[in-house]
C-alpha cells in the first residue's frame, strides 16, 4: 500500500506541470486583460501600460511562464493582481466553507443514497423501489438552483427557521455553523443520493444474480450476511467510484450552491477570478483543484485493494 | 429473488431515514438563538464585491464606495451640486484668481494617529492627478503647488482655472481623496497596500476577505463638520460602529436576507424584485434619485460605417429612448427620458437638440442613411453578458439599427473579454467594434470634462475616439470659466454640438433604489451613492 501511495504522489508531478502549463497557456489565449478590469472602462491606454507593466504583463509570455514555474518550484502560487494577497492564502480562506459544505454533502449523500440503493434492491420492483426510484429521478432531474430557492422560500422566508444565506465557521459556535449549512447541503446532496441509489441499486442487483450469492444462500447464509458481507462487498467497487467522482465534482462544482447561499468557497473564487482575469489566482485554483483529484483518486485506488483483494497495482 | 428478512427490512428501513434525522438534528442546532450582536452593527451589500483598495489606482464604483467611508475630500460637492468646504477651514482667492490658498481644519488626523498636513494634501492631490483627467487640466493650470505651513496649501495658478473647486471636490471617480504623504508617494501604476485615511471609518485590514467581506470601524478621532451632512458635504457622523461590507453575488439572496434582517442594507435592489420587499415592515426602499443613472450608446469613429457623421445621425434618429428603459428598467417609476448629455440631475442640465431622442424618426433616419451612402457594411455591437444592468441594451439597438436597413451583428461576451475588445481600433473584421454600450453614475457625466463620452481627442482619447477640435475649444471654455451662467452658455453649446457630430447618444435616465433597515440607517445622508453617514447626532 505504502509503495502505492508513493508511486502515485510521484506520478502527480508531471501531471501537475502539464496541468499547470495548459492552464498557464490557455489563461493567455483567452481573450481580456486584468489590467483593464483593475482600471476600469474610462481609464486611458497609458494607464494601462503602465499597470501592466507593475504587473509583469508587458513581459512576453516565456518570461511569464517561467518566472511563475520558478516560484512554483518554491511552493509560491504568487499574488492576485487585484488585491495583491498571496493566492494561498486567498484559497486557505475560501477552504473552509467549501470543505465544510462537500463533507456533510458527501456524508449525507453516503448516508441515505446506500441504504436507499439497497432498500430498493432488495424491494425490485415493489411499491419501495418505484418509489425510491421515482424519487431519485425527480431529485436528479430537478436543478440544484431551484431545489435551493424553494428551500429558502419555505425554511427561511416563510418559515423563518434557517439563514438565507451566508457560512459561519465553527469557531463562532456550533448553532451558526450548522444552521448556515443544512439548506446548502441538502441542496447539494440531492443530485448525488440520487445518483449513487441509482448505482447502488443497479450494482447490488447485479451482485445478487450471481452464482456465488445463490451458493452462500444455499449454504443457509443468512440474509444480512448475504446482504452486506457477500453483495454489498462485492458491489462495492462501482459505488466506491461513483463517490469518488462526487467527492471531486462535490469539492469543485459547488459554484451554484455557493452562489444561492452566498458561500464564499472555492467555486466561487474560480469564477471570480476568471470574470476579473486574476492569473495567479484561477492558475492557482485550478493546480489546488488537480491536486484533490490526484489525491481522491489515490483513495479510490486505495479502496479498491482494501474491498477486492484481488486488485494490485 | 429471495425474499429479504423482515429483520433486514427493518434494518434498512431504519438505515434509511438516518441522514434525514441528522438535517433535522441539524435544524434544530440551528433554530437556538443566534449570538448576541452588537446593535450598531451594519452588514450592507454593494453592487460588487470589494478587491481593489486603491480609490485612485481604479474607477470601479464599489472602490469609490469603500473610498468615501475611509477617505476625506478637501472640498465636497452638497446636495445642489455646488461645492462646499470639508476639510478645508477656509480659503482665499487673488483678485487676479491666480492664486488660491486653502487653510486645513485644525485638529484633522489620519487613522494611523499622524495629523493632517498640506504636505500629505500636495501629495495625495498630485497622484489622483495623474490619474483623472480633471485633476490633470487642474495641474496643467497650476505652475506650483506650495505648503508653507503644515496648515496651509497655496496653487499659484498660471492662469485662472474656474474649475478648481469643483476639481477638488469633484464626487465620481476617481474620487481627490487625501492619504498620508508616505502611502500617496506609491506610483499611481502600484495599488497603495495601506488603507488609512481621516474620513468617518477606519478600514479593519486584518478582516479583509477580498471578494468576501471588509470591516470598517467608526473613527473616534474623526471631527465631523457642524453643518448638516448635504449631499457629499456637511457633518459626517457614523450612523453606526462597525460597518461590515459582505459580498453577495444573487440578488435575489441579498433581497431574501434582507427580508429576513441578516443584512441591513441592499445597494442595489433590481426592480423586478421591489415587490418582494413591499410591506417588510423593518425594510426601507428608496430610490436614490429620479436620474442618477444613464446608459450611453458610443460609436466607432474611426471605422466605417459610423466614421461617416450622416450615419451617426441616422441612428440617432432611429433610437428611441423609451425601448431601452422599457427592456432594461421595465418600472416606468424608475427611469426617465433624458436628453440631456450632461445628465438631468447635472446645474448645467439642458434640452438643446434632444427632442430627437424622445421619439424615433425611422423614415428619417432611412433617408439620413440613403444620403450618407451607406454600403451594407457591418455593424458589430459589443453585448457583454455578465452585467444585468447592461444585458437588454444590444438587442434594443440591434433592432432599431436592422430597421432602417443596416447589418448588424450582436457579439456577446464577458466583460474582461468586452474591456479589451473596446480598445482595438481595427476594423471589424479584424477583431473592432462599431457600438459600444454601458451605463454610467450621474456623478461621471455631469461636468464636461470629466464625462469621456463628450471627449474630442480623437485617438487619444476615450474609445469611440470622436474627434473634434470644437468640442476640446469648448471644453477648455468650460474649464476657464468661473461664472455659471456663462458656463451653463457653454454646456449648452456642447450639448448642441454633440447631436450634431453624434459623440453619444443617451439612451435614457434610471435610479437604482436601496433597500435598508429603516431602524438602523434611516438618517442616512441622502446622495447618489450610499454613504453611512448623517448630520444628525
Amino acid at each position: 500500500m505504502l509503495e502505492l501511495i508513493v508511486k502515485r504522489l510521484l506520478a502527480a508531478i508531471p501531471v501537475m506541470v502539464i496541468v499547470a502549463t495548459v492552464v498557464f497557456l490557455l489563461l493567455r489565449l483567452a481573450p481580456g486583460d486584468p489590467a483593464r478590469v483593475i482600471a476600469g472602462d474610462m481609464a486611458s491606454e497609458e494607464t494601462i501600460a503602465e499597470i501592466r507593466a507593475d504587473m509583469g504583463l508587458d513581459q512576453n509570455i516565456a518570461t511569464q511562464y517561467l518566472r511563475w514555474m520558478a516560484a512554483l518550484a518554491q511552493g509560491d502560487l504568487g499574488h492576485s493582481v487585484q488585491s495583491k494577497q498571496p493566492v494561498s492564502s486567498l484559497i486557505a480562506a475560501r477552504l473552509g466553507p467549501t470543505f465544510s459544505l462537500a463533507a456533510w454533502a458527501i456524508l449525507l449523500t453516503i448516508t441515505a443514497a446506500i441504504p436507499l440503493g439497497v432498500l430498493a434492491a432488495w424491494r425490485h420492483r415493489r411499491l419501495v423501489d418505484r418509489g425510491i426510484m421515482a424519487g431519485a429521478v425527480l431529485a436528479f432531474s430537478v436543478p440544484a438552483f431551484v431545489v435551493g430557492y424553494v428551500l429558502i422560500l419555505v425554511f427561511s422566508v416563510r418559515l423563518d427557521w434557517l439563514p438565507v444565506q451566508g457560512y459561519s465557521p465553527i469557531e463562532d459556535g456550533i448553532g451558526e455553523y450548522a444552521s448556515h449549512l443544512v439548506l446548502p447541503t441538502l441542496t447539494l446532496a440531492m443530485v448525488f443520493v440520487a445518483l449513487i441509489t441509482r448505482i447502488t441499486r443497479a450494482s447490488l442487483l447485479d451482485v445478487l444474480g450471481e452464482d456465488f450469492v445463490r451458493t452462500a444462500r444455499a449454504k443457509g447464509v443468512g440474509e444480512r450476511l448475504v446482504l452486506f458481507r457477500h453483495a454489498l462487498r462485492n458491489a462495492a467497487i462501482p459505488i466506491v467510484t461513483i463517490v469518488g467522482v462526487a467527492l471531486t465534482t462535490l469539492i469543485s462544482g459547488v459554484v451554484v450552491t455557493e452562489t444561492i447561499f452566498n458561500i464564499s468557497g472555492i467555486g466561487r473564487l474560480i469564477v471570480d477570478s476568471v470574470l476579473a482575469r486574476d492569473y495567479p489566482v484561477v492558475q492557482g485554483t485550478i493546480l489546488f483543484f488537480s491536486f484533490i483529484y490526484v489525491f481522491v483518486n489515490l483513495l479510490i485506488d486505495m479502496a479498491y485493494v482494501i474491498l477486492d483483494p484481488r486488485i494490485r497495482y | 429473488m429471495k425474499k429479504p428478512s423482515s429483520r433486514l427490512t427493518r434494518l434498512l428501513a431504519f438505515a434509511a431515514p438516518l441522514p434525514v434525522a441528522g438535517v433535522l438534528a441539524l435544524c434544530a442546532v440551528g433554530l437556538l438563538p443566534a449570538r448576541a450582536q452588537a446593535e450598531t452593527v451594519a452588514r450592507v451589500v454593494m453592487q460588487a464585491p470589494l478587491r481593489v483598495v486603491d480609490p485612485i489606482i481604479t474607477n470601479a464604483y464599489i472602490t469609490r464606495n469603500h473610498g468615501y467611508l475611509v477617505f476625506d475630500t478637501l472640498f465636497a460637492m452638497d446636495a445642489n451640486h455646488k461645492p462646499q468646504p470639508e476639510m478645508v477651514e477656509s480659503w482665499k482667492e487673488s483678485t487676479d484668481r491666480r492664486t488660491v490658498t486653502l487653510v486645513l481644519r485644525q485638529g484633522l488626523k489620519f487613522h494611523d494617529g499622524t495629523p493632517v498636513t498640506s504636505e500629505d494634501v500636495a501629495a495625495s492631490l498630485k497622484r489622483w492627478a495623474d490619474r483623472d483627467t480633471l485633476g490633470q487640466r487642474m495641474m496643467a493650470a497650476t505652475e506650483k503647488l506650495e505648503t508653507p505651513d503644515a496648515g496651509t496649501l497655496v496653487f499659484r495658478l498660471k492662469k485662472p482655472f474656474g474649475m478648481l473647486f469643483e476639481a477638488l471636490a469633484k464626487p465620481g471617480s476617481p474620487v481627490p481623496f487625501i492619504m498620508p504623504r508616505r502611502i500617496a508617494a506609491t506610483p499611481v501604476s502600484q495599488p497603495i497596500t495601506e488603507v488609512i485615511g481621516s474620513g468617518p471609518y477606519q478600514f479593519v485590514a486584518a478582516n479583509f476577505q477580498p471578494g468576501v467581506k471588509a470591516t470598517y470601524v467608526k473613527f473616534g478621532g474623526y471631527l465631523p463638520r457642524k453643518e448638516p451632512a448635504s449631499g457629499f458635504a456637511g457633518g459626517k457622523v457614523a450612523l453606526v460602529d462597525r460597518i461590515e461590507l459582505v459580498s453577495i453575488s444573487d440578488a435575489q439572496t441579498a433581497v431574501n436576507a434582507l427580508r429576513r434582517g441578516e443584512i441591513d442594507f441592499v445597494e442595489d435592489v433590481p426592480p423586478d424584485l421591489m415587490p418582494q420587499l413591499d410591506g417588510v415592515k423593518t425594510v426601507a426602499l428608496k430610490p436614490y434619485g429620479k436620474s442618477t443613472n444613464m446608459f450611453t450608446m458610443r460609436m466607432n469613429w474611426l471605422q466605417p460605417p459610423f466614421n461617416n457623421v450622416k450615419v451617426r445621425r441616422a441612428a440617432l434618429a432611429a433610437i428611441y429612448q423609451q425601448d431601452y428603459l422599457d427592456a432594461q428598467i421595465g418600472e416606468g417609476a424608475m427611469y426617465q427620458l433624458c436628453g440631456a448629455v450632461l445628465s438631468c440631475s447635472s446645474p448645467y442640465a439642458s434640452e438643446e437638440g434632444a427632442t430627437q431622442i424622445r421619439k424615433a424618426d425611422v423614415a428619417r433616419a432611412r433617408a439620413l442613411l440613403a444620403e450618407s451612402g451607406y454600403d451594407g457594411s457591418k455593424v458589430v455591437i459589443l453585448h457583454p453578458t455578465d452585467l444585468p444592468i447592461l444585458a437588454s441594451l444590444a438587442s434594443v439597438t440591434a433592432q432599431a439599427l436592422k430597421t432602417i436597413g443596416m447589418n448588424v451583428e450582436i457579439q456577446s461576451m464577458d466583460w474582461a473579454t468586452l474591456l479589451s475588445r473596446y480598445s482595438k481600433k481595427d476594423p471589424v473584421a479584424q477583431g473592432g467594434w462599431s457600438v459600444f454600450q454601458t451605463g454610467f453614475t450621474a456623478l461621471d457625466l455631469m461636468n464636461p470634462l470629466t464625462n469621456p463620452n463628450l471627449d474630442g481627442r480623437g485617438e487619444t482619447g476615450y474609445v469611440g475616439w470622436s474627434k473634434s477640435d470644437e468640442m476640446e475649444k469648448l471644453r477648455d471654455q468650460f474649464a476657464e470659466e468661473s461664472d455659471t451662467a456663462k458656463k451653463k452658455q457653454i454646456a449648452v453649446a456642447i450639448q448642441k454640438l454633440n447631436y450634431e457630430q453624434v459623440f453619444f447618444i443617451p439612451l435614457g435616465a434610471y435610479s437604482k433604489a436601496k433597500g435598508y433597515n429603516a431602524a438602523k440607517l434611516g438618517d442616512m445622508a441622502d446622495a447618489q451613492i450610499p454613504l453611512f453617514w448623517s448630520g444628525k447626532k
